[in-house]
């Protein structure tokens, strides 16, 4: 290997603390190339570390608090829907309400054949009642959150952010089941 | 990060990956100079660095059950912070550049120093002049560079990092590091 190869492979050892036996071997017995190793050698120290651009404990400190609070909000903006639907059943009425109304607007749609109310929704109606049938007999309180989270997407007029959690807690079987019956991009 | 902190970080992802909220806010505590050094040095501007900073952790917060904890949780993270910073930078792109006085502005009220007043302007001289030399990079060469140098990731990491071939990085590495050589000549920084 010739000079040329050694200062192009110095190059990308920059800031590397550990060289090669074999460019360790060759700057030895190379003052062209061990001129070129110190001249970068001598940059490094220019640049610091990663520490130089630390911002202090107090800076920390109040960043993080932010960054919790964000977060408590986010839980509490996404939590609702489903403790909501888990703490009586007189505060399963809204959502029942809503269901009938999302259902009943996309039979009557799809009945009267206008276009205005697209078809999107009549596919995200059907995959609600086919989720529901999913659980059919097995897990009561998943199939009332499945179904309420998927309504209050809906209703929330395309938002899905419920919907996120939710299609992480569904196994492949149920995934194939929604994207089969309705498109899972659009609900996303 | 050393052996012992990693070990926190895997416990802390491992706590926080079940909605621990407490473990979560203990990885950020861990985490935010290290997000923030990226961010500020990409941006060069401290409100923006903290801000991309905040928005990394949260959206961090809510795709943690999607991070698989055999890759490293602070590349993971990187990859979050520098698409944001990214994103960032394409937006204000379109705005006028901030001239170098602005930038020194900047580091002088930043507070990203040591205490001690000499150390403090031996700090600040070492930031202007990195600033300046990286704020001549095109945004992909100076994430490449600032993960390789600064972070001391590897071409492999980086490459998964930024979604780009190691090839690719490497060339990105190779030019900042002639570019840098440029640099320090002008400056006379070269021995």
């Amino acid at each position: 290997m010739n000079c040329s190869h050694f200062q192009d492979q110095m190059l990308l050892l920059f800031g590397q603390k550990q060289l090669p036996e074999e460019l360790h071997d060759h700057l030895a017995e190379c003052p062209s190339c061990r001129a070129v190793w110190e001249e970068l050698t001598g940059m490094n120290e220019k640049l610091g570390g990663d520490d130089l651009f630390f911002p202090n404990d107090d800076q920390v400190e109040q960043w993080v608090s932010k960054v919790d609070t964000a977060i408590e909000k986010i839980e509490r903006d996404n939590v609702p829907v489903v403790t909501r639907i888990r703490k009586g059943w007189y505060e399963r009425v809204p959502v029942a309400a809503a269901a009938a109304l999302v259902l009943g607007i996309a039979i009557g749609t799809y009945l009267a054949g206008r276009t205005a109310f697209d078809t999107g929704g009549a596919e995200i109606a059907s995959g609600i009642t086919g989720v529901a049938g999913l659980y059919e007999g097995g897990d009561e309180e998943l199939q009332e959150s499945t179904v309420g989270s998927l309504i209050y997407d809906f209703t929330a007029q395309h938002s899905y952010e419920a919907s996120e959690w939710l299609l992480d807690d569904l196994t492949e079987e149920e995934l194939d089941f929604l994207e089969n019956n309705f498109d899972i991009g659009d609900l996303l | 990060m050393g052996n012992a902190d990693r070990e926190i970080v895997q416990y802390l992802v491992h706590r926080a990956k079940k909605g621990d909220k407490e473990a979560f806010s203990r990885l950020v505590r861990i985490m935010m100079k290290d997000v923030v050094a990226l961010t500020f040095r990409m941006t060069q501007d401290r409100d923006s660095a903290f801000d991309l900073a905040q928005e990394t952790f949260v959206s961090a917060w809510q795709s943690l059950r999607s991070f698989r904890q055999e890759a490293k949780f602070e590349s993971w993270l990187y990859r979050i912070a520098a698409n944001k910073a990214l994103n960032y930078l394409k937006q204000r792109s379109r705005q006028p550049v901030a001239s170098i006085d602005s930038l020194e502005t900047e580091v002088l009220v930043s507070g990203f120093s040591p205490h001690n007043p000499e150390q403090l302007l031996r700090a600040k001289e070492m930031q202007k002049g990195v600033l300046e030399f990286m704020a001549e990079l095109p945004d992909q060469q100076r994430l490449v560079f600032d993960l390789r140098f600064y972070k001391e990731l590897t071409f492999e990491e980086i490459a998964k990092i930024t979604g780009k071939a190691v090839g690719t990085v490497k060339t990105h590495y190779r030019q900042a590091i002639i570019k840098l050589r440029a640099f320090a000549e002008r400056k006379g920084w070269r021995p």
